[in-house]
């Protein structure tokens, strides 16, 4: 293989990696956010009850 | 985001608005990351020369060391996030573990598939048993896939929280015995030897490769909290589908004794707002 | 806390002396395995001799992974890691116990097995020295992988596909293991000119850092039902 196309396929398989995970993180964001109120969806002000901070409370 | 209240009738989300989990902060880093990435290519292939050992070969080096880095930069917060959660008990921690690990195997597997591909035009063969750093990268990547499957089979979330963390410490604890055990293993290494410091590669190509990991440590960042966010959001999702349900067994559970006592009026309005 | 340790893994060991179901599958399960590489490198002798203890350590590691399936979902099946947790013993005890039951279930495999090598592959200890170091190595990485597997055994414990999920995990953190223990076997037998004992010392961080953190994990993952 000459070094022009081992070039080409290195950076193109990591471009093409990226852009295959990028766009499924992006449609499972989507399908999510489809389900989840809009008041709950800003990500760090969770409500105490159910979120993501409500571990303590929990039968553990 | 657009946080205008565009909520459906029964506090479902329209979807137009909810696309994205961005914010000011990760636009602006996915700007930065987007510039980023066009001046490294400018620097990987406008102005850079090639090397005198490597010659254009050194180009892929741009993509597979900041790779290296970024992987390990993933276990090890992942590793830290996982302390977090013990210590805390707080489950964005271990979303974050989450998020950060799965970033770091898919570089992980990047940086062997970029090192294979390197190798080919420079060993003459794409895997060489003989270079610790690509196989004890694949060993890595392996030990971090079990924690990925371990993350996939469900159960409580807080159970799972808590074997997830313990396997990210443990596989972090394993970073140095693998480098270690496949270093002794074969000490005729293939690889370039601590090129970084030596002052053997020309002062731009060092520059480009400085730039490269920096632009890619953003990156980092940037993709982890989207995939952060998305974790959180997917965990939403099974704590609304969760909470649904117990109302829905209550319903059904208050319908039972109605229609038994004879209320039927009553019990007939529930029948009707579970169906609508 | 010793004490407790003791009592859990003579627990565990009556158990396996009255089942026998490591010495009536897992052993035979190991053997087969030994012939299975004869067959595979066309029971070709001098081979066979130089890639001893690779196949020995590969055959161990398989093996041992039943075992370690058997002696966990013994606990959970039955329910009895909840009688544990109420008996008071401490975690770190409990962790103790069952990886020093899985240890010498491990040790007896290895002893068979090495037999096994010496007659099937023709492999011999070169002096007195070899032997000891057969030895050693061989407790060393019993520990060692005991304690990583009763970690990662009580790790996968009731979830769903734990029988392919246990392998996945716990097979990449061994491989340090498999890497040494070969390494100072091939001293040991004299089919590479290696200095077997810095391997071994290699197996001995391996051990103590799993012992270290399964002692202190190993409750972490107890507070779960």
């Amino acid at each position: 293989m000459t070094n022009v196309s081992s070039i080409a396929l290195a950076w193109g398989a990591v471009i093409a990696v990226i852009g295959v995970y990028l766009w499924n993180v992006m449609v499972r964001t989507r399908t999510a956010a489809k389900q989840v109120p809009v008041a709950n969806q800003r990500w760090m002000s969770t409500p105490k009850s159910g979120g993501v901070d409500s571990v303590e409370g929990s039968d553990t | 985001m657009n946080q205008s209240p565009s909520t459906g009738p029964n506090g479902a989300a329209d979807s137009s608005d909810t696309n994205d989990t961005g914010d000011t902060g990760t636009r602006t880093l996915g700007v930065l990351c987007l510039l980023g990435f066009v001046l490294v290519l400018v620097l990987a292939f406008g102005l850079s020369e090639p090397d005198d050992e490597q010659n254009d070969l050194v180009r892929i080096m741009y993509v597979h060391v900041p790779s290296a880095i970024l992987s390990y930069t993933g276990f090890v917060v992942g590793a830290l996030a996982s302390g977090f959660y013990l210590w805390k008990k707080s489950l964005a921690a271990d979303l974050l573990a989450h998020a950060s690990i799965e970033v770091g195997v898919l570089f992980g597997v990047l940086t062997i598939i970029t090192g294979a591909i390197w190798g080919q035009p420079t060993w003459g063969t794409y895997w060489d048993w003989g270079d610790v750093r690509l196989v004890s990268m694949l060993v890595l990547v392996l030990l971090y896939v079990g924690y990925l499957a371990l993350r996939g089979v469900g159960g409580d979330v807080n159970t799972r929280a808590r074997r997830s963390a313990v396997v990210a410490i443990g596989s972090a604890a394993m970073i140095p015995i693998v480098r270690y055990s496949v270093n002794w293993w074969e000490n005729r290494t293939l690889h370039q030897q601590a090129s970084l410091t030596d002052g053997k590669l020309e002062d731009l190509t060092l520059f480009t490769l400085m730039t490269s990991i920096v632009v890619f440590l953003l990156f980092y960042a940037w993709l982890t909290t989207k995939r952060f966010r998305l974790g959180w959001l997917e965990h939403q999702v099974t704590e609304l589908g969760l909470d649904e349900a117990i109302a829905q067994r209550r319903a059904e559970a208050r319908t039972g004794v109605d229609a038994a006592v004879g209320k039927s009026p009553h019990s007939d309005t529930v029948r009707e707002g579970r169906e609508a | 806390m010793f004490r407790d340790a003791l009592l859990i893994a003579e627990k565990d060991l009556r158990i396996e002396a009255r089942s026998r179901v490591v010495f009536s599958q897992v052993l035979p399960f190991a053997i087969l395995a030994l012939v299975l590489f004869a067959f595979a490198l066309n029971a070709d002798r001098p081979v066979l001799r130089d890639f001893t203890p690779g196949l020995f350590w590969v055959a161990v590691l398989f093996a041992g992974l039943l075992a370690i399936q058997r002696t966990t979902n013994l606990e959970h099946d039955d329910g009895t890691n909840d009688a544990l947790r109420l008996s008071a013993i401490e975690p770190a005890s409990i962790f103790l116990g069952k990886m020093m039951a899985i240890s010498v279930q491990l040790l007896a495999l290895e002893v068979l097995l090495i037999i096994g090598v010496l007659v099937f592959y023709g492999a011999a200890i070169e002096s007195v020295a070899g032997g000891a170091l057969l030895a050693v190595t061989s407790v060393v990485s019993s520990v060692g992988v005991a304690a990583a597997g009763t970690l990662y055994g009580a790790l996968t414990a009731g979830i769903r596909g734990r029988e392919t999920l246990l392998p996945i995990l716990l097979l990449p953190v061994l491989a340090p293991v498999l890497i040494s223990a070969t390494r100072s076997f091939d001293d040991a037998f004299g089919s590479a000119a290696v200095n077997g004992w810095a391997w071994l010392a290699l197996l001995g961080l391996f051990a103590v850092v799993y012992l270290t953190f399964g002692l202190l994990a190993y409750g972490i993952l107890l507070e779960e039902s």
